[in-house]
């Protein structure tokens, strides 16, 4: 399986402070569903590998910003979160649109103008069905890293991504 | 003879339709006299605006604007052109995306209550418009279970309103001018 980085421009650290995985925001009111990668504004995002693009959320995903979600065999659904200019063909969900390991799949954007451009990168086993966004606050969640009853508002297979992304950052290294 | 039974059938009715409408009318009629929320939407925004029932919660009350007087916020759709609405009430546009005006969305009404509350007298009414991301004005999905609006109460002060948003979440609350809206980071 041919594996990319999401962010090749990537300049943080997603294993530190509110960028990881776990992060507790609004006061203990929520927890943060996802890592972030800091990147400079309308960097490239790409596909991780092959897949096919299963949800668009957005604009309005966090500001102005949109994601978009894509099923890649072998690693679940990943929703690239904060992005902007997804190409239009790729928001046809009717058709099914496939992307291909490294296709540039939208570009990084700025939801909170206080903070650093980011891509918000989740990760779900595939097992789910419907939204990825889950507000009923009834959600147990199983896999492990994930806290059972976390407060994260999102699908019960949420994963935690940081193992995948410490897989795909040795891609860029090489 | 069928003629007279036809005249007293249209008498019948007429007498059954305007008795309906006397019925009616008083609860409609002013604010003053309005005895629900969405009778009072619609006296308030001159029938422009209409409030959505099914949205979870659709009505919340708190004291937004921090005089201790109750006020109510409520989610509704709109019956209107955009031109019209800003017509018949104050419209405020809070969210990231300015005046871009999708009329097919829902907002929110805020009626500030005074002496007794929003339900006996009021004070003014705002309609906060435009594009957004929180997630109880998106009409695809309000058939979702949940929360997706609540009050955040702040001691000695004003009640702010907590919306989920698909990212993360925001609030809507009053800076002593005007309705602000602040996202937070998904």
């Amino acid at each position: 399986m041919e594996l990319y980085f999401p962010a090749p421009k990537y300049n943080g650290n997603y294993k530190e402070g509110q960028a990881q995985f776990n992060y507790r925001r609004g006061g203990g009111a929520r927890d943060h569903a996802a890592c972030d990668l800091y990147a400079p504004l309308e960097s490239d995002v790409i596909a991780v590998t092959d897949g096919v693009v299963v949800e668009i959320s957005g604009p309005g995903f966090a500001g102005t910003t949109e994601a978009i979600s894509v099923f890649h065999e072998g690693i679940g659904v990943i929703r690239y979160g904060e992005v902007v200019k997804i190409p239009e063909e790729l928001k046809k969900l009717k058709n099914k649109p496939e992307v291909k390991a490294g296709d540039v799949i939208a570009k990084v954007g700025w939801a909170v103008h206080k903070l650093s451009p980011m891509l918000h990168f989740e990760l779900y086993d595939g097992s789910g069905s419907g939204n990825l966004t889950d507000r009923s606050g009834k959600v147990v969640y199983y896999n492990s890293g994930v806290l059972k009853n976390g407060k994260y508002q999102r699908r019960k297979d949420l994963m935690n991504p940081t193992e995948l992304l410490d897989r795909l950052l040795k891609e860029i290294v090489k | 003879m069928t003629i007279q039974i036809i005249g007293r059938s249209r008498q019948l009715l007429c007498c059954v339709f305007f008795s309906a409408l006397l019925f009616c009318l008083p609860l409609c009629a002013s604010a003053q006299t309005a005895t629900s929320v969405e009778c009072l939407v619609k006296v308030m925004s001159k029938n422009t605006l209409e409030v959505e029932t099914k949205a979870t919660p659709y009505k919340l009350t708190g004291d937004f604007d921090g005089d201790k007087i109750e006020d109510v916020a409520v989610v509704v759709k709109l019956s209107d052109t955009v031109k019209n609405i800003e017509n018949a009430v104050t419209v405020e546009y809070p969210y990231a995306f300015g005046k871009d005006v999708d009329t097919d969305i829902l907002a929110l009404f805020i009626i500030h209550g005074k002496n007794k509350g929003w339900q006996v007298a009021q004070k003014s009414s705002v309609l906060l418009l435009g594009r957004n991301s929180a997630l109880v004005f998106e009409k695809s999905r309000l058939n979702e279970t949940g929360e997706a609006m609540r009050i955040q109460k702040k001691k000695g002060g004003k009640d702010s309103l907590y919306l989920i948003t698909e990212g993360a979440d925001g609030t809507i609350r009053w800076n002593g001018k005007k309705y602000v809206w602040t996202e937070s980071q998904p």
